[in-house]
């Protein structure tokens, strides 16, 4: 999220629940955008808002680009065991099923 | 010594306070008293502090509850923070330590200075410079009650920070109202008591031992 563009902590939780992510409330990120804070991996400044006190805005930096690339790797490499992990089930399953109707016939 | 930029965190930080309700300014209390007991940094703590005012202050804007910002368990969200957060350095430690040893030498010493009869005879002697003795005895009886003040108010900051919740909680709930309860407090409150009895009681026969003396523009200027 903080990728595309320059956001605050309500917004990403919203834009998060928007694509799925249930029950994903400002409060739950908070941690997670002070320790990637604290990793180098984004940076904050407060600007004033339209509605209200000062907003807390997060940037990515460099160090977190690298860091979001590696992620997408890990995560392309993950996602393909297990869907083959997900095709072998599949087949034991359908494997499964035909002996049944085999031993009926 | 408190940077002014922290300084000026607290000021604003004590300013949004003011306009939450009372029951988030209780919670957001207890959150606070847990987090600046644990590891992180004080000023750390200060910026996390404006950031939970502003989400909390957010929320109550849009008609929602704190427990839909920050969940149910407020010490589990805590936890959470204090896991991701800095943790103090060694530095830190050692710094924060010195100043709030020294602060409350400072206040003793002071008091010390009262009650030695310094200032009554200081005051009778018309401010002489010559008159008096300016030379203010340290026993150990002093001394001892310093340490021992100084363990006590740390260990009592300590376990009220680490048990704020629960002690809130227990504030809350009309079942503690029971004689077992009540038992309890007067035996805690009885101990205490004759703990402080005896220690007074040494401290006095220890007064008679004294160590050093100082000079009391000294202890003024301390």
């Amino acid at each position: 999220m903080i990728s595309i563009r320059e956001t605050y902590g309500y917004e990403i939780s919203e834009k998060l629940t928007e694509h799925g992510f249930p029950n994903i409330s400002e409060g739950t990120i908070y941690p997670l955008l002070m320790r990637l804070e604290k990793n180098g991996f984004i940076t904050a400044n407060y600007k004033q808002s339209s509605q209200g006190p000062r907003r807390k805005y997060f940037n990515l930096t460099e160090a977190g680009l690298r860091e979001l690339d590696a992620f997408w790797e890990r995560w392309i490499l993950l996602e393909h065991a297990i869907h083959q992990l997900f095709n072998l089930k599949e087949g034991m399953s359908n494997d499964s099923s035909n002996y049944h109707q085999a031993e009926k016939k | 010594m408190i940077a002014p930029i922290i300084t000026k965190l607290r000021k604003s930080n004590n300013e949004l306070d003011h306009k939450l309700t009372s029951t988030n300014k209780k919670i957001l209390t207890d959150m606070i008293v847990y987090l600046r007991v644990s590891r992180i940094p004080d000023r750390q703590v200060e910026h996390i502090r404006q950031d939970l005012l502003h989400m909390i202050l957010d929320a109550q804007e849009r008609g929602q509850d704190i427990s839909s910002v920050i969940g149910m368990d407020y010490k589990v969200f805590c936890d959470e923070i204090i896991a991701n957060a800095a943790s103090k350095t060694l530095m830190d430690k050692v710094r924060e330590s010195i100043a709030i040893i020294f602060s409350c030498i400072a206040v003793l010493l002071f008091i010390q200075l009262i009650f030695s009869g310094f200032l009554v005879s200081w005051v009778r002697s018309g401010f002489s410079l010559t008159e008096v003795d300016f030379n203010i005895p340290i026993s150990l009886g002093f001394v001892l009650s310093v340490i021992v003040f100084l363990s006590a108010a740390w260990i009592i900051v300590i376990f009220i920070g680490k048990h704020a919740f629960g002690l809130t909680e227990m504030e809350n709930n009309n079942k503690s109202q029971s004689k077992a309860y009540y038992r309890k407090r007067i035996l805690i409150g009885t101990t205490i008591g004759l703990a402080l009895a005896i220690f007074f009681f040494v401290q006095f026969k220890l007064n008679e031992i004294t160590l050093f003396s100082v000079h009391a523009f000294v202890l003024r200027s301390a």
